[in-house]
């Protein structure tokens, strides 16, 4: 096994996660997991799932290192895949049942019967809008990205994704509102 | 700014001031609204307030157990094919004729595969497979295994490398390669990838047809790890079994099980195409209607109707070499696109469309056959 690769040797742990090198992926999970979990879980609206889509990212993430090109950052290319492996699973189930819909209907109704910390009302609130919308709302929410990358990154374009998030967020106020 | 009717704020310019609280302060038409209309104002402050509540949620730590598991995982030997670049937006923005081109790289093969293929009463030497009279430039084939070699069967391999210049990218040329294989049996794989300069990955698509039953056996679409290949399916096609059998390979060595759904209008296309083209190489002249799959969209394909007419023949010289070619319009509905196809081979040399003005150009500069 590799010596464990440092931010100094960014070469290194390039060449550590194409090789699938648990020490290279250890050090990629330790610097960008908790925020990766936060927009996943965000977007697909329970941990656990969330932490499926994390762990399939980490699984996959050496071969999918083969399509990297140093351009661009590497954390913005991890969230990316990540999201796009999210937005991948939530539309899988829309295929197989409804349940996401249940779910965040659950989640609503939880929100709406207790009387629960504002984190959980946000996620709540989150939960009820459309992944399509949620994802935007979430890449440039809680991930801060400029709307020409999370168009990139979703395949819509500038205007869609500032409608999109504009859209979101005017309904994210009203269900807070609601819940309040 | 663009005020609504009422005189107040549009949701673009509500979220252009939300912005402005991060960016370098408020636009100052904004400002000036927003300073004396109260609804506006509190409109924008219930914004602020969601954003804030938005922005509060904490990041959930990841468990050194999750990543346990995934290291596990792998360790299974369990693969997790990821998309890595959006499907296909950023590719069909900057390159439009990739999924054509694709297409058109099989229809034009068709032409030529007939001549090496016995069962259509060709030669079954694939050294003397159509290679153009060109010397190789240097562009390097490509080194993955492709199907036609996982099969064991002999293969004539190319690549082929285009400029492409578009009104989009400024005059700036994008370079688009593609390799192909061609074999004595009636296998036909294609694989590109993209070099865009500064602005793209490496991408590839995987498009197998077998024109003796007119079938697309295979379309794959980016890198996936051969474990998610599907196992053979016997009923797809007869000749692969009979491949098989004669080669003595167990069944699941194959790579011709669909991976995606089929996409019978591609099929079609391909098959309209070959059998009209091969009419004209007996003079005569066609129009046809065929429906071509837009393979690079998220939702598997967009089906796109398209009218193509061999319109004449032409001689043009471009950086490779000068040839003949059959000159063939494709009416797409929004456009119509020229394709100057090589007659000995089948190659595209060129493709034309919009105005002179607007022209995106696809002109092959370099090659390579063995």
């Amino acid at each position: 096994m590799s010596a464990l690769p440092t931010p100094a040797d960014p070469s290194a742990l390039l060449a550590g996660l194409q090789a699938g090198d648990p020490n290279a992926l250890g050090a990629v999970y330790r610097a960008h997991a908790s925020a990766m979990l936060r927009s996943i879980a965000a977007i697909v609206g329970d941990r656990a799932t969330a932490e499926d889509v994390l762990h399939d990212v980490f699984v996959g993430l050496p071969e999918a290192m083969r399509h990297y090109r140093e351009r661009g950052k590497f954390g913005a290319w991890l969230h990316a895949i990540s999201v796009r492996r999210a937005l991948s699973y939530l539309r899988k189930m829309k295929r197989r049942s409804h349940l996401g819909d249940e779910a965040a209907a659950t989640v609503g109704r939880r929100a709406e019967a207790e009387r629960l910390p504002d984190r959980l009302v946000v996620e709540a609130a989150l939960a009820k809008l459309s992944p399509a919308t949620r994802s935007v709302v979430v890449l440039r929410e809680l991930d801060g990205w400029p709307y020409s990358d999370i168009a990139d990154c979703l395949g819509i374009s500038v205007g869609a994704a500032m409608t999109r998030h504009s859209r979101g967020l005017q309904q994210l106020r009203l269900l807070l509102k609601e819940d309040r | 700014m663009r005020p609504d009717p009422h005189g107040h704020l549009d949701e673009r310019a509500l979220l252009a001031a939300l912005d402005a609280d991060a960016d370098d302060g408020l636009p100052a038409p904004h400002a000036a609204h927003l300073a004396v209309c109260t609804p506006c104002w509190l409109e924008l402050e219930a914004l602020r307030r969601t954003r804030r509540a938005v922005r509060a949620l904490p990041e959930a730590p990841a468990s050194p157990d999750l990543f346990a598991r995934a290291m596990a995982s792998r360790a299974a030997g369990r693969r997790v094919a990821l998309e890595t670049t959006s499907s296909g937006r950023r590719l069909r923005d900057a390159l439009p004729w990739a999924a054509p081109l694709l297409l058109a790289a099989s229809v034009a093969l068709a032409v030529a595969v007939p001549k090496f293929l016995p069962v259509l009463g060709g030669t079954a030497d694939s050294a003397t497979v159509a290679a153009a009279p060109t010397p190789d430039r240097g562009v390097p084939l490509p080194a993955a295994p492709s199907p036609l070699a996982r099969l064991g069967v002999a293969a004539t391999s190319g690549r082929w490398e285009y400029r492409v210049t578009t009104p989009r990218a400024n005059g700036a040329p994008n370079l688009f390669t593609f390799s192909l294989e061609r074999s004595e049996l009636q296998w036909i794989a294609v694989s590109e990838a993209f070099n865009g300069g500064d602005w793209i990955s490496l991408d590839s698509t995987w498009l197998a047809v077998d024109f003796r039953a007119l079938r697309q056996i295979e379309y794959r679409y980016r890198d996936e790890p051969a474990a998610s290949i599907a196992p053979h399916r016997t009923v797809e096609i007869r000749s692969t079994d009979m491949i098989i059998r004669e080669r003595g390979l167990p069944p699941d060595t194959s790579p011709i099980g669909l991976t995606s759904p089929p996409q019978p209008q591609i099929i079609r296309g391909i098959a309209a195409l070959r059998v009209q083209l091969m009419r004209e190489t007996l003079h005569l002249r066609w129009t046809r209607r065929f429906t071509e799959l837009e393979p690079m969209t998220r939702r598997g394909g967009l089906p796109a109707p398209r009218r193509a007419t061999v319109i004449g023949q032409e001689r043009i010289t471009v950086p490779v070499g000068t040839w003949d070619c059959w000159v063939t319009e494709i009416h797409t509905g929004r456009a119509i696109e020229h394709w100057w196809v090589r007659k000995q081979d089948g190659v595209i040399i060129r493709i034309r469309d919009g105005a002179q003005t607007d022209r995106r150009e696809m002109v092959l500069i370099r090659q390579a056959v063995r």
